[in-house]
């Protein structure tokens, strides 16, 4: 039994194609994890649409994809209408909510296909599509433990822990975890260096994980001017894998505004971090294209 | 004012230009090989799939103890290579990440083992 995770997009908040965004790429929020034969899907921002055409290149008879989506805003839905696997028959798509009953996704899924927005409606895609719940963790989807987490964003989101044999999987973007820690600019920009206290709710939730994928667009420096925004600083995503325990952290949701070189400054300023802290933490950038093996 | 096509430089006739070999403006994707067994070396890659590991029989043959006989897989992917561990022991790291495949983007380095290489993009 192994996880496999495979990003096809890592970007946060629109695409940004071009030659300064090549190596980490510009398509926004996707992220493959396979158990065994079981494929989830966390987010379907652009690049889903590459996952469901390297999904069809498989020598696969069907395709059964749970859909784990950390809530419906456009970097993180855009992709869907162009999964062709959605459009054909023999394939399923389980749309996720959280609590029991909870088909909210499912339904919002369905609204960004209107005429007003797009040519294709919803109706039209063949495969089965399916409003299905998580039960508040309690329903095991092929033997993977799938619980979830209230993130602070503007009009909320989702984190998702995947579990299954002793290995734990975290994908939690669009987390603006400094909001639980400070308010005003000046608690903002008081002592740096200090290791943030991380609500242990989350510091709990995340334990303890092989591999947390987790939103970091801001720097130290950008992040004042975006307070509000429903992103982190890079450094305190640091904090909270550090206090959890975490052996990989996988720096996500990158900033569209951020080059390939901004981007690997990130990675400098939080490995740094994570050193002041005596912790052996690797901490990487997600880029597309990139896939890990965890067992 | 009358044309007068033997002073204005834009000449008429046909002139006699030779024609010049297509050139060759395209390079080949490169890894580099800058430590382990054999390096320095560069190795051109070519053709939708290759094998890289100590066996001799593989495509790029590595002899080194670190290796696994059939390590990685490079394929043709989009424009470049993509990587594949092919349950290699001691792994393949990308830039310091252990990683089971990974599209290359120049500038790349690949470890397997204690061959280090860096991966050049073509044109």
């Amino acid at each position: 039994m192994a996880f496999f995770v495979r990003f096809w997009g890592t970007r946060g908040s629109i695409p940004t194609p071009g030659r300064t965004t090549n190596k980490y790429g510009g398509n926004t929020s996707c992220v493959e994890i396979r158990v065994d034969d079981t494929l989830f899907v966390c987010d379907g921002g652009t690049g889903l649409r590459e996952l469901g055409v390297d999904l069809l290149r498989r020598d696969m008879p069907n395709i059964t994809a749970h859909f784990l989506f950390s809530h419906m805003h456009w970097d993180h839905i855009q992709g869907f209408p162009f999964f062709t696997p959605a459009y054909i028959p023999v394939n399923t798509c389980n749309i996720y909510g959280t609590s029991a009953g909870d088909h909210r996704f499912h339904s919002l899924l369905s609204g960004q296909m209107r005429s007003d927005y797009f040519p294709v409606d919803f109706s039209e895609l063949r495969s089965h599509i399916l409003a299905t719940d998580l039960d508040n963790g309690k329903r095991p989807i092929d033997g993977v433990r799938v619980r979830w987490f209230e993130q602070r964003h503007p009009g909320s989101s989702y984190a998702y822990s995947l579990e299954k044999n002793g290995v734990k999987v975290v994908y939690a973007t669009d987390n603006e975890i400094d909001l639980t820690l400070a308010r005003t600019f000046d608690e903002i920009q008081a002592d740096l260096e200090k290791q943030r206290e991380v609500p242990e709710t989350l510091v709990e939730f995340v334990r303890g994980a092989d591999l947390l994928i987790a939103d970091a667009q801001y720097t130290d420096l950008e992040y004042p001017k975006h307070i509000g925004w429903g992103h982190p600083r890079a450094t305190t995503v640091v904090d909270l894998a550090v206090l959890a325990g975490v052996k990989q952290l996988a720096l996500f949701h990158h900033d569209p505004m951020h080059s390939d070189a901004d981007v690997e400054a990130i990675v400098q300023q939080c490995r740094a971090r994570a050193k002041l802290f005596s912790s052996p933490l690797f901490t990487f950038a997600a880029r597309e294209g990139l896939e890990l093996k965890l067992d | 004012m009358s044309h007068d096509s033997e002073h204005s430089g834009w000449h008429t006739e046909e002139a006699e230009i030779p024609l010049l070999q297509a050139m060759p403006f395209s390079r080949p994707h490169v890894l580099q090989q800058i430590r382990g067994p054999g390096s320095p070396a560069i190795i051109e890659l070519s053709g939708e799939s290759l094998v890289l590991g100590r066996s001799p029989e593989t495509d790029i043959h590595i002899p080194s103890p670190s290796l696994s006989r059939t390590h990685m897989r490079l394929e043709r992917y989009q424009g470049t290579y993509r990587v594949v561990d092919l349950d290699s022991s001691n792994g393949l790291y990308l830039n310091e990440i252990r990683v089971h495949s990974a599209v290359l983007r120049d500038g790349d380095t690949l470890q397997l083992g204690n061959a280090v290489f860096i991966y050049h993009e073509g044109k």
